[in-house]
């Protein structure tokens, strides 16, 4: 018992800390400082979270890319530091119809593409078609709320919607937002990713691939003075342990996400900053409960394991684990422990929400009251040093109550198919998080969902999620969310388990690099200070 | 046997469960993307038609474009000199390490320094390279600081270039100098104990030109003997230190390629193996022939 | 008849004394002698692991993470606070049992097919020798990434593709010792005896050839226990929670600033194991070699 304490207080007191950096870090980011910057210069990034797909809007899916297209390619909107969406290409905030089908989009006067030809509604009106109509466009399930984009003169477009969308505004915030040049879109068609040109205080040079992407300044952007760097290097690495060497020792002077196991040592370096951002993604385990034929293949029925037949052995599991105790042991104190698939760094964290705690003697009993002798779950684990280390420690936690767990080691892409096709019992996977509540806990939670590879459908739940969509106040959308989320936590076709927290590693003698809660290592207005 | 080689290349790949759609589509998994990457590869099609359209092109030079949208030639292209570098500095490594010590244990038989040095070369066998390229990493990069670690720099900068690939040619080449010196070894002491060498004694030839000779002729069929054996070894031995020292090689390509499941670089990749193979032994084959005329391969 | 019977017979009769010759020039080479008991002592801690491992290899500790040596814990602790040494044990069997068992599965698959290949000659041969040489176009690296890839990574599928991986070698090794044998006179004899192919390849040649594939095997072995480290370092070889020494190298990386003894303790195993089947297997290849004259 006493130890429950010990870890409850250190977990609330690591919290705390951890929030008050939040808080001082963001301040800090707000806070306008006279930074002199010394023009010109290369900055090399190292990125460590996989390479970056096809440098195409349009087909772009990787987390990679859109640090990269930061630099690049600007959107209707953005993010501020605390997840608010602000005004980027667009004028102002969206106007939305009082029927809520027509959203009306003021764009900003004076803003040329990267290869001199003028940004208008024109452009934003071909780059939303391609998204909408085009091969294999990403965007468009993004966008499946609008049926078209017209212009309303040179600097205003207006997105027709099948029905009220009120994450519209968040979409438009991210890659489906990005406006391509129409010139390039006609030169290249669906090569745009050979030489792809947008409106960036940088733009694309060449890219070797499995190794770099290089971007240089741009002469056409309308800020001209906030971009300091002649030219920006975005290398990528495979190994982080290589990735933290090489920026000790100054060949990068940028890391987007140091490894919890390095942390230490960067931090002993006196010539190295760290950044933090808590990021919206949560990690977690999905169960599958109702997931037999596969995704979408409906109407869901349960899957009859141990996990799925039984809400109480489901309350045991999430009991056995100690959220604490797995942030210290397998995650370096990286990351928030949480239950909500909202994380606190987003301005739509729900605080009244009650967790489960960490209970083992009760999630023992929970585990005779099941009526399952034995109970067994497979976990299937994407491959990857820290999620092994995770199911490692999340098996010894399950064995002391009495629940047996195998873990199964998937190569992450297989994971995938199978958790789609309903092949698995449990799976250890996360979300790296979207703005909109919408986006992570629609998809995976709703009947309709097309990432809801847990088979759950619940309609009540449904109905939550749909006027939280409709709704168009905050108040009214909190609301709905609450109600969706309290049932979710209460049927748990997920398990949410943490918080990821980026830590970026920077060179001190660059200033100005930031990090949003999107955890999207953002250099585009930074420069060498020394 | 190029031939073979395309096919079940070909069919392994497709084999792969988990489709490239799925690994294209990491977090969302849009159906429309699916169809789209269906159409692209042909998936839809029987395979022996897929197959076809993938010779055809390929003959022609067009191995395709990968998930980046990128040339997989022009990918392939950039990356395997790097890789070649890196195999050229480790096998000069090799030769410089392995084939005088050979010479040496050959003519001081039986005497102590042949048992340290075979005793060395056996431990240079036994270690896993990988293994020591991490510990080359923690000793010269991490606690010493003298040498980077990892990554590369393009031969614009030699000496920065050549800094990077040190430790990976060294530890890469220790593996190989082992099985050099032992093979030379061997070689010596069959060519030193013929007749011929006894008759060139006798006549009154010094020693040590009757072993120089020998060493010359020997270590240049050894080195390619051992070349032609070790082959596949050498290029397993180039993937694991490209991964481990963060060198964007042919090695490392491959690796990512399969995890990607990137069916059309996989397909040229292991493509370039298998011509790259057919070619080094042929070339095995001719240096041999050329040395030694009694030894006719071909 | 009964002549060409005893001709038949001659190669076995010598059999023990040739035995009790072998072992005397075996005994006067102390480091083939050490490291058969090297070898030897790791077999057996891969067979008795459950027994000599002070804790089991799944049992964690989470307030003793990444500790140093002590009484309690001989070679201190992992990430997960569980017992190294106890690990390097269990890790025994898992890598012992790939690199033996691929060895068999590359032998038993091997062999006959090099025989075949060796005893008829003509295109059976020339079909084999080529796909011999496509199996060896292929760095046994990428094709276990492959296999892995398809299969899925786990201790079975490294097993798999290492001894495809080693099936080449054997063939190599059977074709040759054949097409020498065949020439041997007690083949024809046998022929006029009646005895059909498959009892001349099965019962006269292969018991001749059995010194060089036992060599071949010793040689092989520690291949395959490099290869079961390379294949699992990478990820696609046996997976954790099963500890194996290569699984313990790629769960010391990442610490690799921070508890670099992690990284020395498995390496060092692998390094003896490996030395151990060598020395043993280069000091049978010498003793049985009728060249050698010690």
């Amino acid at each position: 018992m006493n130890r429950n304490r010990i870890a409850a207080a250190v977990g609330a007191a690591v919290g705390a800390g951890l929030l008050a950096l939040l808080i001082s870090a963001t301040a800090g980011a707000s806070g306008k400082q006279a930074v002199k910057f010394k023009a010109g210069g290369t900055l090399t990034v190292a990125m460590t979270n996989g390479e970056p797909d096809a440098l195409d809007p349009t087909l772009a899916r990787t987390f990679s890319g859109r640090e990269v297209f930061l630099t690049i390619c600007e959107k209707l909107y953005d993010l501020d530091a605390h997840t608010n969406i602000v005004p980027q290409l667009a004028a102002a905030l969206p106007k939305v119809s009082s029927n809520k089908l027509s959203v009306t989009i003021p764009l900003r006067h004076g803003i040329k593409f990267n290869d001199g030809t003028p940004f208008n509604s024109a452009a934003v009106v071909k780059t939303m078609t391609r998204y909408l109509t085009f091969k294999g466009s990403v965007r468009a399930s993004e966008l499946s709320a609008v049926t078209k984009v017209t212009a309303k003169g040179k600097y205003a477009v207006v997105f027709h919607l099948k029905a009220a969308y009120s994450p519209l505004t968040a979409q438009l915030a991210d890659r489906s937002g990005m406006i391509l040049s129409p010139k390039q879109m006609s030169k290249l068609g669906a090569n745009f990713a050979r030489d792809p040109i947008c409106v960036g205080p940088y733009m694309y040079k060449n890219r070797v691939a499995g190794d770099s992407i290089t971007v240089v300044k741009s002469p056409f952007y309308y800020a001209k003075s906030k971009a300091h760097f002649a030219k920006i290097v975005f290398k990528i690495y495979n190994d982080t342990t290589a990735a933290a060497q090489a920026l000790k020792a100054g060949t990068v002077q940028a890391l987007d996400a140091i490894a919890s196991t390095d942390i230490p040592s960067i931090k002993a370096d006196k010539a190295l900053s760290i950044t933090k951002a808590a990021g919206l993604g949560y990690g977690g385990i999905t169960i599958n409960i109702g997931n037999k034929n596969g995704l979408l293949k409906l109407p869901y029925q349960n899957v009859g394991t141990d996990l799925a037949s039984s809400p109480k052995l489901r309350q045991a599991f999430e009991m056995a684990i100690n959220r604490n105790t797995l942030n210290k042991v397998v995650f370096g104190g990286t990351v928030l422990p949480g239950c909500t698939p909202v994380s606190p760094s987003s301005v739509w964290f729900d605080k009244s929400i009650k967790c489960t705690g960490y209970n083992p003697n009760q999630a023992k009993s929970l585990v005779q009251q099941s009526g399952i002798s034995n109970p067994t779950v497979n976990l299937m684990v994407p491959t990857g040093t820290v999620a092994l280390r995770e199911a490692q420690f999340i098996q010894a936690e399950e064995a002391a109550v009495g629940i047996k767990v195998n873990v199964q080691s998937t190569d992450f892409v297989t994971s995938l198919s199978k958790a789609d096709a309903g092949t698995y019992d449990a799976f250890l996977i996360g979300w790296s998080g979207r703005v909109d509540p919408d986006g992570n806990i629609f998809g995976f939670v709703a009947t309709t969902g097309t990432l809801n590879d847990s088979g759950y459908s619940k309609n009540i739940v449904d109905r939550f999620l749909s006027h939280a969509r409709s709704a168009s106040t905050t108040k009214a959308r909190r609301h709905y969310y609450h109600a969706a989320v309290q049932q979710i936590l209460n049927d748990r076709p997920l398990i949410y388990l943490d918080h990821p927290i980026a830590s970026a590693g920077i060179s001190k003698k660059v200033a100005g690099v930031t990090m949003y809660p999107d955890t999207l290592l953002r250099v585009a207005f930074a420069g060498y200070t020394q | 046997m190029l031939v073979v080689a395309s096919i079940v290349v070909f069919g392994g790949v497709r084999a792969i469960p988990g489709n490239p759609a799925i690994a294209l589509g990491a977090e969302n998994r849009d159906p429309a993307v699916i169809a789209a990457v269906k159409a692209k590869y042909l998936l839809d099609k029987p395979l022996p038609v897929q197959y076809g359209h993938w010779i055809w092109l390929a003959v022609q030079g067009d191995l395709g474009v990968d998930q980046r949208q990128l040339s997989v030639g022009r990918t392939i292209a950039s990356r395997l000199p790097i890789s070649l570098e890196l195999a050229a500095l480790s096998m000069i490594v090799s030769v410089i390490v392995g084939i005088p010590t050979g010479v040496i244990t050959a003519v001081r038989r039986g005497k102590p320094s042949d048992y340290a040095a075979t005793g060395v070369a056996l431990i240079g066998l036994s270690v896993p390279h990988f293994w020591l390229g991490l510990m080359a990493i923690i000793w010269f990069a991490v606690d010493l600081h003298w040498l980077p670690a990892g990554g590369y720099v393009t031969a614009h900068h030699p000496i920065a270039n050549l800094k990077h690939l040190l430790l990976p040619a060294v530890v890469l080449g220790i593996g190989f100098a082992a099985v050099l010196m032992r093979q030379m070894r061997s070689s010596m002491l069959d060519s030193l104990g013929t007749d011929y060498v006894r008759t060139a004694r006798a006549k009154g030839l010094s020693e040590w030109s009757v072993v120089c000779k020998h060493a010359f002729r020997n270590s240049l069929i050894t080195v390619t003997t051992v070349l032609g054996l070790q082959l596949g070894a050498l290029i397993s031995g180039i993937v694991t230190i490209e991964v481990i020292f963060g060198i964007p090689g042919f090695g490392s390509l491959t690796i990512d390629a399969i995890n990607q499941r990137d069916y059309t670089l996989i397909q040229g990749v292991v493509l370039v193996v298998a011509c790259g193979y057919v070619i080094v032994n042929l070339l095995v084959d001719v240096v041999y022939s050329l040395l030694n005329p009694r030894i006719r391969t071909i | 008849m009964s002549i060409v019977v005893q001709e038949i017979e001659a190669p076995r009769v010598a059999g023990r004394r040739r035995l009790r010759l072998l072992t005397k020039r075996f005994l006067r080479r102390p480091m083939a002698v050490g490291g058969l008991l090297v070898a030897l002592a790791f077999v057996i801690v891969a067979i008795f692991a459950p027994l000599l491992a002070p804790y089991s290899p799944g049992h964690t500790d989470f307030d003793a993470v990444l500790a140093h040596s002590s009484s309690k814990h001989l070679l201190g602790t992992d990430d997960l606070g569980r017992d190294v040494l106890s690990r390097l044990i269990w890790g025994t069997r898992a890598s012992m049992q790939v690199g033996v068992f691929a060895t068999l599965l590359a032998m038993v698959v091997a062999v006959p097919i090099g025989m075949i290949a060796g005893y008829y000659r003509g295109w059976v041969d020339q079909v084999i020798a080529r796909l011999t040489d496509v199996l060896l176009a292929f760095p046994f690296l990428i094709l276990a990434v492959g296999l892995a890839a398809i299969l899925g990574p786990s201790l079975l599928n490294a097993t798999l593709a290492l001894g495809i991986g080693s099936i080449p070698g054997f063939i190599r090794i059977a074709r040759g010792e054949t097409l020498a044998l065949r020439e041997e006179d007690y083949v024809p004899a046998a022929v006029l005896n009646g005895a059909n192919d498959a009892t001349i390849i099965f019962r006269h040649i292969l018991p001749n050839m059995t010194n060089t594939l036992i060599v071949q095997a010793t040689l092989t072995i520690p291949g395959a226990i490099l290869g079961e480290a390379i294949l699992s370092f990478l990820g696609v070889g046996v997976q954790p929670p099963t500890s194996s020494w290569g699984t313990m190298l790629q769960e010391a990386e990442p610490y690799l600033t921070q508890a670099q003894r992690l990284s020395v303790y498995p390496g060092v195993a692998i390094i003896l194991a490996v030395l151990a089947f060598n020395v043993f297997g280069d000091g049978l290849r010498d003793v049985l070699d009728p060249r050698t004259t010690r």
